[in-house]
């Protein structure tokens, strides 16, 4: 079964770009950058839809409502800003994080603003009201969050401490799983059952939701102090990390193997090339935008 | 054919021909139409919302409104009369007439009459249609059956049927004499009397024949009587009377049911005859009434009634309304067991075909035969003296602890004082066996004094031994393996798993059970077991994680375990995370409650929505808090009085004396100003509002003075006088009570004591120094912040300067007197003069004045300055600003009471 990547570059002229998010449908992506904006971008056509500026500091996390009416980011600035998508303005700016806020997140509905900061807490914020203050604060982490995951009823939390914790809403229970390493990013898989752990260490840690128990570890990276996301892709068939050489790392799920790059080609005009991936061919195209 | 109209012949008058457009329609009458209609062709029956059964004003009773009420009205001239009303009063004229439901006209009832239907329904007309002649035969209706007689129906409602006879029963001997008895009757009449026994004896054999297959009359019918059953009690069971026992006659004068003559003289015995013998019961009945009827006062058998009625009543043993059935019942065959096999056995085992082996055989079973009668000692709690032992111990120690901490510090003055006392010399030198346990006896006060330090209190160790082992056992533990010990919520539960700690592997299975209470189940032992294993291990690996983190940084510190236990949690987890596994031991789950408008918001349901949340109780606090037991024995050494008083156990770091004397010195030292959190300062400030700063330091006094001196006059000294009242308190509590009297009877010699007492105090040799028995431990609890030393030297300094005082005062007193009986002005002037002249402020001294004698004797004496005895006769000073007209009278009063006392004292100088 053979697959197509293509590789598009969009040059986003937004400085270091923090994190990056597609929209609820995916037809969007929003960028965030050191530049203190955050942008929309449609990728697939690499055109520049809505600057968003308003942050006093680096914009650090930004994701869209389930609507896409909304886009709410996090920034160094300590605040939390939900922006009206098509106004470009801000709706409401949230601050009583004490710390950099790290990364930000809408639950399913986009009622709640669940936002993880430096200063150890996550806090949910009631995206319909005018509250200027959390609803509720979450202050069981040690330091600082590094990711955040909201599921229909679940908000797991990576911190630095070496915890994940997840917060069963419906349950009304906070379970705490160690995973002896700096966890810089939690998500869940596609499927809830499973949550995918990167660890500082360079590990990727396939943890059951249920049992807590390691599934499986996905090994190659290297050792870094980048905070580095991770994910499954939609099929729950790959697990997907960035890294710290540049290259995203794609594991097989079940087989733990990296899927190596034997075969390379390089457009003959274009800025374009092409990877073999074991099963795939990744074709990487530069777009020049802007 | 016209003519035949002719032929024809009319009869009558023909009727209209009928109209056929105007034909009336004939409406049958439906029966809710129907009414029946009296005479006058007034409604008969009105419904009942109408006025009921034929009433109401339109009939003959009542008005237009209704039934009128019957009125009462009684004059002078007439009197009403009482008047009963019949219910015919009620009734119309026509109810009483003939077709009335009352009707009043004599006439035969229906049994009397002819009629023999006594039915309603009409005789059926039968048989009609065989006859030539239509309709009922006239005979029939003519000849009427003979209707019985009266007699005979009676007679057949008794249960006699034709062909029975009527009589009782003779026999023909009877009937003839019977016959005789007739014979001789006189006859009256025409009859001869030939004639007449003629007939009668040809009468008599005509009945025999003709009665000869007339069968005899029937038994007299006793109606069986049903009772109906009228209350919920068992069939046969009759209960209590439900008439109250009093409400029932008794009658006193009854006749004695038991009546014996003898020679002429009446014997009666009444009531209840013989009473109940030893061997009886009584109570059977308890509310029958004992009648000497119902003993037997012949000899022989009982006689029997002769009744067929009573005879069948008696006989049998139903309950009242049975009868005993005639035929058995089949009763069940009962089979018996089969023997079983000799090698039966009772455990099914399962095969996995026909043909398959028997399986290995369970060993379950066969347990309960295998246990030896130690094993079964054990269950059963016999001769386990080791165990019981150790518990009994264990449970002493819990209790004693309060116990006699309670029993200390309440009987303060008790002979349980002199005696702990003398305890306490005779083990002084056994110092090193400090337990925890003199650490809690340490927080009494006795004279001032803190208790020394005691070893072992008598009765709380029944078994030494085992306490000695167990104590062994923690210091092993700790120190030869420097285990770190998971820790368990349940205090036993800890020892046990220190226990098994201590076994070697081998020895655990076959010892650690005699460990465990016999209170646990099998199962639970079993759980603890395999919980103590895994928690073993885990020990173990995290010993090995731990030593070798030790081996770096190399300090010894055995209370770690203390600090190691609380990391253990985080430890053990990131331990289990490094070998990966992940898992349970990776893993905790808490409660958590999301808020409520983030659950709406998320859309779920609040999670256990109505559960009151678990409040974070704080815990209340108690002395034994901050006692940790083992870590007491540290603080024996201590060595500065002063210093240790600062102490605070609950700031303080329990640190081992021999490991790091430098510290502990430091420690100790410390003064609270440093160490002092914000609310302890804030407390301490306070504190020293109430009691006086100066009572702090004795070295500063003299320093407080000059602050005093400066500060506000009045606030400051009535501190003083706070600290006066509140340190008479405590002597009056702390202090033997028997100085008093000492006082009184030799004072003389208590003032050379006393002298050099002072002497040794004012040289600046502490306290602790002369006493021996003090304890040097740091006061705890409720006495952490009294500094009770300084309470004890204070009045020292205040008496010495009392001293001074009192020489003015002396003449101050003297003046006032004077004074006092001009005016309030100049009683004021003259305290302002004693204002000025006194240092430490004696305006505000209010309440008994000192007396002078005792001034004087307090200038030697270390005795509070209050004794009982001039308690009656002191001279009162009023406090300056709260002078009114009633002080003014007290103090005319006081003036002459004063006078007395002067004599008194003087008196009583004399003598002593």
């Amino acid at each position: 079964m053979d697959s197509e990547y293509t590789c598009k570059r969009l040059y986003c002229n937004q400085g270091a770009i923090r994190s990056v998010n597609f929209s609820e449908d995916g037809a969007y992506c929003i960028t965030s950058g050191s530049s203190k904006k955050v942008k929309l971008w449609n990728p697939y056509k690499s055109t520049c839809l809505k600057t968003y500026a308003g942050h006093a500091n680096e914009v650090m996390d930004a994701v869209s409502s389930c609507d896409q009416s909304q886009i709410v980011s996090c920034s160094m600035d300590k605040s939390v800003i939900l922006w009206d998508v098509i106004a470009g303005t801000p709706v409401r700016r949230l601050r009583c994080h004490t710390g950099i806020v790290t990364t930000v997140r809408f639950n399913e509905l986009s009622t709640i603003i669940v936002s993880g900061s430096q200063d150890n807490s996550v806090m949910l914020w009631d995206a319909r009201s005018k509250a200027i203050t959390p609803v509720q604060v979450l202050p069981d982490a040690k330091d600082s969050i590094s990711s955040v995951r909201v599921s229909d009823r679940e908000i797991l939390t990576a911190s630095y401490d070496g915890f994940i914790r997840r917060y069963d809403i419906r349950e009304g229970r906070l379970v705490t799983d160690c995973m002896g390493e700096i966890v810089t990013c939690a998500s869940f898989t596609k499927d809830n059952r499973c949550v995918l752990v990167s660890c500082a260490d360079g590990t990727i840690k396939l943890i059951d939701r249920d049992t807590g128990e390691l599934l499986s570890e996905y090994e190659g990276l290297k050792k870094s102090d980048y905070c580095i996301e991770s994910s499954v892709n939609k099929d729950d068939n790959i697990v997907l990390s960035g890294s710290s050489d540049g290259r995203i790392w794609m594991w097989n799920l079940i087989s733990k193997k990296v899927h190596p790059i034997i075969s390379i080609a390089v457009h003959p005009s274009k800025n374009c090339f092409l990877g073999a991936n074991s099963q795939d061919i990744l074709l990487w195209e530069k777009v020049e935008s802007e | 054919m016209s003519d035949d109209d002719d032929d024809f012949v009319t009869y009558g008058t023909a009727l209209d021909p009928l109209d056929e457009d105007n034909l009336p329609r004939k409406k049958p009458v439906t029966i809710e139409d129907q009414i029946a209609v009296d005479a006058q062709g007034r409604r008969r029956f009105h419904g009942a919302f109408t006025g009921g059964f034929s009433a109401g004003y339109f009939n003959s009773v009542g008005s237009r409104d209704g039934w009128r009420p019957q009125q009462f009205k009684s004059t002078r001239s007439s009197k009403a009369s009482n008047v009963t009303q019949r219910p015919e009063d009620f009734m119309d004229d026509e109810d009483v007439g003939e077709f009335g439901i009352a009707p009043t006209a004599i006439r035969a009832t229906q049994e009397y009459s002819a009629q023999t239907s006594r039915g309603t329904k009409r005789e059926r007309s039968k048989a009609s249609s065989d006859g030539p002649i239509p309709g009922t035969p006239v005979l029939h209706e003519l000849l009427k059956p003979a209707k019985e007689r009266v007699g005979v129906t009676l007679l057949k409602k008794m249960g006699w049927r034709p062909g029975q006879g009527v009589g009782p029963r003779l026999t023909k001997k009877e009937k003839k004499q019977l016959k005789h008895h007739q014979e001789k009757v006189k006859v009256y009449g025409c009859f001869l009397p030939s004639q007449q026994t003629k007939s009668s004896g040809s009468d008599d054999e005509c009945s025999d024949d003709e009665f000869a297959e007339i069968t005899f009359a029937p038994d007299d019918y006793e109606p069986y009587r049903c009772k109906p059953k009228d209350n919920y009690f068992g069939i046969g069971y009759s209960g209590l009377d439900r008439r109250p026992v009093l409400s029932q006659h008794f009658n006193l004068f009854d006749e004695p049911a038991f009546k014996v003559s003898d020679k002429n003289k009446k014997f009666s015995i009444k009531g209840q005859a013989f009473g109940v013998g030893a061997f009886e019961a009584e109570d059977d009945d308890i509310y029958a009434r004992e009648d000497m009827s119902l003993y037997d006062s012949q000899l022989g058998p009982e006689k029997k009634e002769k009744s067929r009625w009573s005879k069948n009543s008696k006989d049998t043993e139903c309950l009242e309304g049975f009868v005993k059935s005639k035929g058995r019942l089949e009763g069940k065959k009962i089979f018996a067991a089969p023997t079983l096999p000799q090698n039966f056995d009772p455990i099914h085992k399962i095969r996995k075909s026909r043909f398959a082996p028997l399986p290995a055989e369970l060993n379950k079973h066969v347990q309960r035969h295998e246990m030896n009668a130690e094993s079964r000692s054990k269950i059963l709690n016999d001769d386990m003296p080791s165990i019981i032992n150790s518990q009994s111990s264990k449970e002493a120690k819990s209790t004693s602890v309060a116990v006699k901490v309670i029993e200390r510090t309440l009987n303060l003055h008790g002979k349980e004082q002199i005696a702990a006392r003398k305890q306490l010399e005779e083990s002084q030198p056994k110092k090193s066996s400090m337990s925890w346990l003199d650490k809690i006896s340490a927080t009494t006060f006795v004279k001032g004094e803190v208790m020394g330090s005691k070893p072992m209190i008598q009765g709380c160790l029944q078994d030494p031994k085992t306490f000695a082992a167990l104590t062994n056992d923690n210091q092993t533990a700790s120190s030869e393996k420097n285990l770190v010990k998971p820790t368990f919520a349940d205090l036993d539960k800890q020892n046990r798993f220190k226990q098994y700690l201590n076994y070697t592997e081998s020895e655990r299975k076959l010892k650690f059970g005699s460990c465990q209470p016999l209170s646990m189940t099998e199962w639970e032992r079993d759980q603890e077991v395999a919980e103590f294993e895994k928690a073993a291990k885990l020990c173990e690996n995290i010993d090995k994680i731990v030593a070798s983190e030790k081996e770096n940084e190399q300090v010894k510190e055995p209370e770690k375990s203390i600090d190691l236990n609380k990391l253990s949690e985080k430890e053990r987890m990131l331990h289990a995370a490094r070998i990966k596994m992940f898992g349970k031991l990776t893993r905790m789950d808490i409660e958590w409650k999301p808020v409520k408008i983030v659950c709406v918001r998320f859309n779920i349901a609040e999670p256990s929505v109505g559960v009151a949340l678990e409040g974070v109780q704080k815990k209340k606090f108690s002395i034994f808090d901050n006692v940790v037991w083992d870590e007491m024995s540290k603080f024996e050494n201590g060595k500065s009085l002063e210093r240790e008083l600062y102490i605070q156990p609950s700031t303080s770091r329990f640190l081992s004396v021999d490991e790091e004397p430098q510290k502990i010195t430091s420690n100790l030292s410390m003064p609270q100003q440093k160490g002092m959190t914000d609310d302890e300062k804030s407390f301490k400030d306070s504190y020293d509002k109430v009691f006086g700063k100066e009572m702090k330091f004795d070295n500063k006094v003299t320093e407080d003075e000059k602050t005093t001196n400066n500060q506000d006059n009045q606030s400051c000294s009535q501190e003083k006088t706070n600290v006066d009242e509140k340190m008479d308190l405590f002597k009056a509590i702390f202090l033997d009570s028997s100085d008093e009297d000492e006082e009184e009877t030799s004072k003389s010699e208590n003032l050379e004591k006393n002298d050099e007492k002072l002497k040794t105090v004012l040289l600046g040799k502490s306290t602790a120094e002369i006493n021996v028995q003090r304890n040097d431990s740091p006061p705890r609890g409720i006495f952490a912040e009294i500094d009770l030393d300084s309470l004890l030297k204070k009045p020292l300094m205040q008496n010495t300067q009392k001293v001074d005082q009192s020489v003015e005062d002396k003449d101050l007193n003297e003046k006032k007197s004077l004074n006092e009986s001009k005016s309030l002005n100049e009683s004021k002037s003259t305290e302002k003069i004693e204002d000025s002249s006194s240092e430490d402020d004696p305006m505000d001294v209010y309440g008994p004045a000192l007396p002078k004698e005792l001034v004087q004797s307090d200038a030697t004496s270390l005795k509070p300055i209050f004794t009982k005895k001039n308690v009656d006769d002191k001279l009162w000073i009023e406090k300056k600003d709260k002078k009114s007209k009633k002080d003014k009278k007290k103090h005319k009063h006081k003036e002459r009471s004063r006078s007395k006392s002067k004599k008194s004292k003087k008196d009583k100088k004399h003598k002593s």
